[in-house]
């Protein structure tokens, strides 16, 4: 019996400019990214793993600086860091124009991929064999271009070129696509394959990426027993709402003996946790205690200065009260996002629904109301909606301020 | 509201109190310039204040205005009632304070504060700002048409079309579309835009954000187009990246091209000297065959053919004897010569010329190979030198620079770092002595001072106890006392001099030792400066004159030479060593030239002038040859005389020469068998002397050492190794040719690198600008995007409030506007005005319909209708207006000055009617007029009414201001 083990990573997205972090920790946040790949690396070194898989979007854009670009080159330089292989994803898809996959426009610029490092280069399937283990072939494809596809890439004649596996070893998959019916909100389909076809692709095991949230197919017959499919996840939180912890799996396979049997374990890489937490501010009477309230779900939920957190505040928000950036709150973690989307002002719109209107304040409301409920387009009811409140706070406060462009459902 | 009383302690030309009447009409009668129109300013101030901004009132401000004109005390007090409340509102305008306290003499001024300092009582009791108030219920003489702005945007603007649409609902003040229309206006105005830092209105904002969106898309494209602009000098870096690997590459096979020409002249070397070796060989073994013949006489043969020629001679006779020997001389010349014209200049040598020769090519051999080591070792060095960084251009550039300068100033900078070291250290040192030498002079003065003080205490002592002594001498004081104080004063007095002495002198030497020391110390710092700044000054004139913007860049460039002169030393001493060995070369060259040329000429290399020395010797060697056979054949004349006798000793003597060649006379063998036989022996012996003698010597002297053929094997094998690792076969060439190719292709791949440099440092300041500055530009354009899509939101979710209130205010409008035109006609028709009908607009704005049926708008019926019928028209509209604001709320007091003075008596007497007998009911009224009698008239024309609802004040019965 023998074992193979292989550390999976994916959509680390090298590069990107974090846009939506402030311009002081977007630099942290990107150096924070680097680490993680460096600790990939690390881990595949100290666990003596005989693989590192990347499935794709390793970088976030089809070019990248040449400082990111020195970086991923040298990463895998390492001393002992095992054969390393990349399948293009639709963020950074193989061409020959492309700076750092085409070997020869990086030698151009000085630089090139170290000889370990293996790069699918074609939209076909195609294999190399794994280093030390004879028989045991790592299978990839790479996108070509950056849009979607909704090319099937473990369609039966997609992989009509695959030949079987040795009878003592086992071929593995690394690619970029979409698991169908389990596509993550935010994220687009492309190269999309059912639970169905990994079942009957003649892989041991699929290393597959695009999906930056982690997930499994298992199956206990066929080319494989355990999980046969794992989606790593994006190994750094790419956004506030990918929640929860980011890293690689590591990926073991025994063979040799019966059926491969495979399973994967986690293993965390990225040292910002993502927290999406809801706050109710329903009657908070000022900014200071909508801002306690989130505090106090902060040190509730066990949040580090390390975090990353989406507030997403709810409730009817005392009128005249305004929801401010508070510099100390945001001081306490890495990033601090305040989402007022479901927050509304303390007008109780019922009354003026069940009274009858005698005033023109009521018969403003009344009339925005009825078009209201006569509305479906979500953005015509977030813009009917906020035309209310801002004429309420017209008609109460005396005071309109830019307050209520982000309402949602 | 009802005005209870005011008191004026000084407000313009009003001073006084007057009390007001809260359930009948108040009417007020004085004299013009009595202070009727100021007391109701004052009423007016009471209620609201008096503004003091210079911006809205420039010419002079109300507080400036009413300032009393006797200079006193400027202030007053109003009491009014409201609901069940009294309030006292105490103003002093001098101090600009305000007291309002409340019926149970509670201060509640704060219950009335509205910003930082302003208490508009008014407002707060009737809902109406003093504009307001002045609008609907204080009428001024001649300003009763100010009710309705005649300008449309300040009709619009009107508040007080606000305060009739609140009270158009039936929720007090809570309501006003008006208001919020303004609020929601305002808001569109005042929109702030972080984004743009813009403040103003959204248009404007959207303005601003759509164009600064359109500058980023701009500068984003200009960037894209660069970016894809870089595909074409990024493939030709590919391109060539891809030549300078190829001229690499054929570097590499001209280089090992060359060491395969090389490795070719070793292994002639090696095979020449083999085949030498062989050859020596070859010849020992031939010479060891012939080693019997070794001891022949060297002319035996020539004896015994001699002895047998003479024996034949004299056997035959002398005249065939003759003949044989010129033949025998001719035939053996004639072989000689013919060698000889083989040998045409080696003939002119001599056997010096061969040693010369011989020595000669063993000197070119010898400088070659050091050549060649020498050589090797310059490429290797310079292979360092290149690995380290050192381009060859700027050792040459530096040496160009400091190679020039004369010792002197070579010495001033060689000696610039040791001097600044020197300095820094003797300073410190010095500084430390200096320290040293003030800390002891330091501590022998305190040491000095702490000794002198017990001399000055003894001596005090003394010079005390002798003046007591004195004293009591002097008093004739008998006893002892005297002469013993002044002995003990002496006594004290010299001890205490002793101790001072002794404490000055105290380490007299250490002190002027550490003053030495310190002078000492001074001086050597001085020196050590001045030599310090004659050094800055002589490097500062050598960098000016140097073209060095400062010393430190001098003094870099310097070290940087030095630094390369150190490294580079073996280089320079190896080329130097190549060029002494160049001089060599073409020294011993020209000898060769210059022998050859003497001895039948050749090609100067090893080879020639070896195979020039084997000619000569060779041709020597016939020359003694041809020489030696004219010296046999000339005594034979004196043979043929004795031939015949010494026929028998000649043949005695031809046998014992053969036998002597080890040859046995046989006589059944002619002489002539015998003589082929003795002659092969002595060709035998004459090879063997050659080979022993020149030939053997001579090729061993070829030879290579066993060191320099060990040397050339490692070489040869050092090179093939190397050769090993290409694939490539040596085409053989020549290696001028292939250092010709190697030059060719060098400078090909550096134009190539130079290219390729040039083109790597353009392709990567595009990416570097495009990625640097691109991604910020995508975040900051999604960001002004964000904004103006939030800007856009605002606006029409504003727009849309707006557009909904103004839409339902309509509604609103009519029930005031409906009110408003009911009352007025209602109104006017009890003052017998003429007006049927009254039609209000949404800005407050009206129209009227005449008793003849004629419609005219507002403007029209200003100038069309009688002042009195005018003044009438828009009394009544401020009476209804006020009205209609009271509703559900305090009643508006109604201040009125003298309103009917346009007014016929008819409609006097109706209007005054109708204000006493009607709103007196709701209402406080107080009128002022100056026509007391008209009023008295009036008053007595309904005397009834008049006692029960009026009641009557006369300026006169209060003090007033002169």
């Amino acid at each position: 019996m023998a074992l193979a083990r292989f550390l999976q990573v994916s959509d680390l997205h090298l590069g990107r400019p974090f846009g939506w972090l402030p311009p002081e920790k977007r630099d942290l946040r990107r150096r924070s990214q680097r680490r993680v790949l460096e600790g990939v690396v690390r881990e595949a070194i100290e666990r003596g793993v005989d693989a590192i898989l990347i499935p794709g979007d390793l970088f976030d854009l089809e070019g990248v600086d040449a400082d990111t670009l020195a970086f991923a080159l040298g990463v895998f330089n390492t001393t002992g860091c095992p054969p390393v292989f990349i399948a293009p994803g639709n963020h950074d898809p193989f061409s020959t124009t492309s700076a750092y996959w085409d070997r020869r426009l990086l030698a151009a610029r000085g630089s090139a991929w170290p000889a370990h490092v293996h790069v699918f280069t074609s939209a076909q399937w195609t294999s190399v064999p794994l280093p030390e283990h004879p028989h045991v072939r790592i299978w990839g494809r790479c996108f070509t271009a950056r849009i979607e596809s909704l090319e099937r890439p473990l369609a039966r004649e997609a992989m009509a070129s695959i030949t079987p596996a040795a009878a003592s070893g086992f071929d593995v998959a690394v690619f970029h696509g979409s698991r169908e019916e389990q596509c993550p909100p935010g994220q687009k389909i492309t190269a999309p394959f059912s639970d169905q076809e990994v079942l009957n692709a003649p892989f041991a095991y699929l290393a597959a990426g695009h999906y930056h949230a982690g997930s499994r197919v298992v199956a206990s017959e066929g080319s494989s027993a355990g999980v046969r499919l794992a989606y790593a996840g994006s190994a750094a939180a790419l956004d506030v709402s990918e929640n929860g912890l980011h890293g690689a799996l590591e990926v073991r396979i025994e063979y040799g003996y019966r059926l491969p049997w495979v399973e994967v374990e986690f293993v965390q890489l990225d040292p910002h946790r993502v927290f999406d937490l809801t706050v109710d501010v329903t009657s908070a009477p000022s900014a200071e205690q909508v801002d306690r309230r989130v505090q106090k779900a902060l040190e509730n939920a066990g949040v580090g200065e390390e975090d990353m957190v989406r507030v997403r505040l709810r409730g009817r928000l005392a009128r005249g009260v305004r929801i401010a950036r508070s510099p100390e709150l945001e001081s306490r973690v890495f990033h601090l996002r305040i989402d007022p989307r479901l927050v509304r002002p303390e007008y109780d719109l019922d009354v003026y629904r069940r009274e009858a209107a005698a005033t023109t304040e009521d018969r403003f409301a009344c009339t925005l109301l009825d078009l209201l409920d006569r509305e479906d387009d979500p953005v015509q009811r977030g813009l009917i909606e906020s035309a209310l409140y801002y004429g309420l706070d017209a008609f109460r406060l005396r005071e309109v301020v830019p307050a209520y462009e982000e309402l949602g459902e | 509201m009802k005005l209870l009383r005011l008191r004026a302690d000084g407000f313009g030309a009003l001073k006084g109190e007057f009390t007001f009447d809260s359930e009948r009409a108040t009417i007020i009668v004085g004299d013009n310039e009595r202070g009727k129109s100021t007391l109701l300013a004052a009423v007016n101030a009471g209620l609201y204040g008096l503004a003091s901004d210079k911006r809205n009132h420039r010419l002079l401000t109300p507080l400036e205005r009413w300032r009393p004109w006797n200079g006193g005390t400027y202030r007053l007090v109003l009491e009014v009632e409201c609901g069940t409340e009294r309030y006292t509102i105490a103003r002093d305008f001098d101090r600009g304070t305000v007291e309002i306290r409340n019926g149970r003499g509670q201060e509640v001024t704060t219950d009335f504060r509205e910003g930082k300092d302003d208490f508009p009582v008014g407002k707060k009791l009737l809902g109406l700002d003093g504009d307001e108030f002045n609008k609907c219920a204080h009428v001024g003489q001649g300003e009763l048409e100010e009710v309705v702005p005649t300008d449309e945007k300040e009709r619009r603007a009107s508040t007080l079309r606000s305060r009739l649409e609140n009270a158009a609902d039936t929720r007090l003040g809570d309501t006003n579309a008006s208001e919020s229309l303004r609020v929601l206006e305002q808001a569109l105005r005042r929109y702030n835009s972080v984004e743009v830092e813009f403040t103003g209105t959204v248009e404007v904002a959207m303005q601003r954000l759509e164009a600064k969106r359109g500058i980023l898309e701009t500068e984003m494209k200009a960037l894209e187009h660069d970016f894809a602009s870089i595909a074409g000098p990024l493939e030709q870096l590919a391109q060539r990246t891809e030549q300078a690997a190829e001229a690499r590459a054929e570097l590499n096979r001209l280089e090992n091209e060359r060491r395969g020409s090389l490795a070719a002249d070793v292994r002639s070397r090696l095979d020449e000297d083999t085949t030498r070796r062989k050859e020596v060989e070859r010849m020992r073994a031939e010479a060891k065959g012939l080693a019997a013949a070794a001891d022949l006489p060297a002319n035996a043969e020539s004896d015994f053919r001699d002895t047998v020629a003479r024996l034949e001679i004299a056997q035959r006779n002398l005249q065939g004897l003759e003949d044989r020997r010129r033949e025998q001389i001719a035939r053996d010349r004639g072989t000689i010569l013919i060698d000889l014209e083989k040998l045409p200049g080696a003939a002119k040598g001599t056997d010096a010329d061969a040693d010369r020769a011989i020595a000669l090519a063993a000197e070119l051999r010898r400088v070659t190979e050091e050549d060649r080591v020498v050589r090797d070792n310059v490429f290797s060095l310079r292979e360092t030198l290149a690995r380290h960084g050192h381009e060859p251009e700027r050792i040459q550039f530096l040496t160009g620079r400091f190679g020039k300068l004369d010792d002197d100033e070579q010495h001033l900078l060689r000696t610039q770092a040791e001097v600044t070291i020197a300095f820094q250290t003797e300073v410190a040192l010095l500084e430390q002595l200096r320290t040293e030498g003030s800390e002891a002079l330091r501590a022998i003065d305190a040491s000095r001072t702490h000794w002198r003080m017990p001399g000055w205490l003894v001596l005090t002592l003394g010079l005390a106890s002798a003046v007591t002594g004195g004293t009591l001498f002097s008093f004739q004081i008998s006893g002892a006392l005297a002469p013993t104080l002044l002995a003990a004063g002496g006594a004290l007095g010299v001890i205490g001099v002793v101790v001072l002495v002794a404490g000055g002198r105290l380490q007299a030497s250490f002190r002027t030792e550490a003053l030495h020391q310190l002078a000492d110390a001074q001086a050597r710092l001085n020196q050590l400066r001045m030599k310090r700044a004659e050094t800055e000054v002589g490097l500062a004139e050598l960098a000016l004159r140097m073209n060095y913007r400062d010393q430190v860049e001098l003094l870099r460039e310097w070290s940087e030479y030095t630094r390369l002169m150190e490294e580079s030393s073996p280089v320079l001493h190896a080329q130097d060593q190549i060029v002494a060995l160049d001089d060599r070369r073409r020294n011993v060259a020209g000898q060769a030239r210059q022998l050859l040329d003497k001895i039948g000429g050749g090609a100067a290399d090893p080879a020639g002038l070896d195979a020039v020395a084997a000619n000569v010797r060779t041709a020597l060697g016939l020359k003694q040859k041809l020489a030696e056979l004219e010296k046999s054949w000339s005594w034979i004349d004196e043979e043929k005389r004795v031939a015949e006798a010494l026929a028998n000793g000649l043949m005695e003597r031809a046998s014992r020469a053969l036998q002597s060649a080890g040859l046995a006379h046989d006589p059944e063998r002619s002489w002539a068998e015998h003589a082929n036989d003795l002659a092969e022996r002595a060709r035998g012996r004459a090879r063997y002397s050659l080979l022993t003698d020149e030939l053997i010597p001579q090729t061993e002297r070829s030879l290579l050492a066993d060191r320099a053929r060990r040397e050339l094997e490692n070489r040869l094998q050092e090179i093939e190794s190397e050769l090993g690792q290409s694939d490539e076969a040596p085409r053989g060439r020549p290696a001028g040719d292939i250092e010709a190719d190697i030059r060719k292709w060098r400078g090909r791949l550096e134009e190539t690198q130079q290219l390729r440099e040039d083109l790597r440092i353009k392709v990567e300041e595009i990416w570097r600008r495009y990625h640097t500055e691109h991604p910020q530009k995508t975040i900051e354009k999604e960001r002004i995007e964000q904004a103006l899509e939030r800007t856009r939101r605002f606006k029409h979710s504003v727009d849309l409030a707006r557009e909904t209130i103004q839409k339902v205010a309509t509604e609103t409008h009519r029930r005031w506007a409906d009110y408003l035109n009911h009352r007025v006609a209602q109104l006017l028709g009890a003052f017998g005005t003429r007006i049927e009908q009254m039609r209000f607009g949404e800005d407050l704005d009206f129209s009227v319909r005449l008793w003849s049926g004629q419609n005219l708008p507002r403007p029209k019926a200003d100038h069309q209708l009688s002042a009195g019928a005018r003044d009438q028209l828009y009394l009544t509209v401020r009476l209804a207006i006020a009205e209609f604001l009271s509703r559900g709320q305090p009643a508006v007091p109604l201040l009125l000055d003298d309103p009917f003075v346009t007014s016929d008596d008819d409609r006097a007497r109706g209007g005054m009617r109708l204000l006493i007998e009607h709103f007196t009911r709701e209402h406080q009224v107080i009128l002022m007029t100056c026509h007391r009698r008209r009023y008295q008239a009036l008053a007595e024309q309904d005397a009834e009414l008049y006692t029960k609802r009026a009641r009557w004040l006369d300026f006169r019965d209060v003090e007033v201001a002169s």
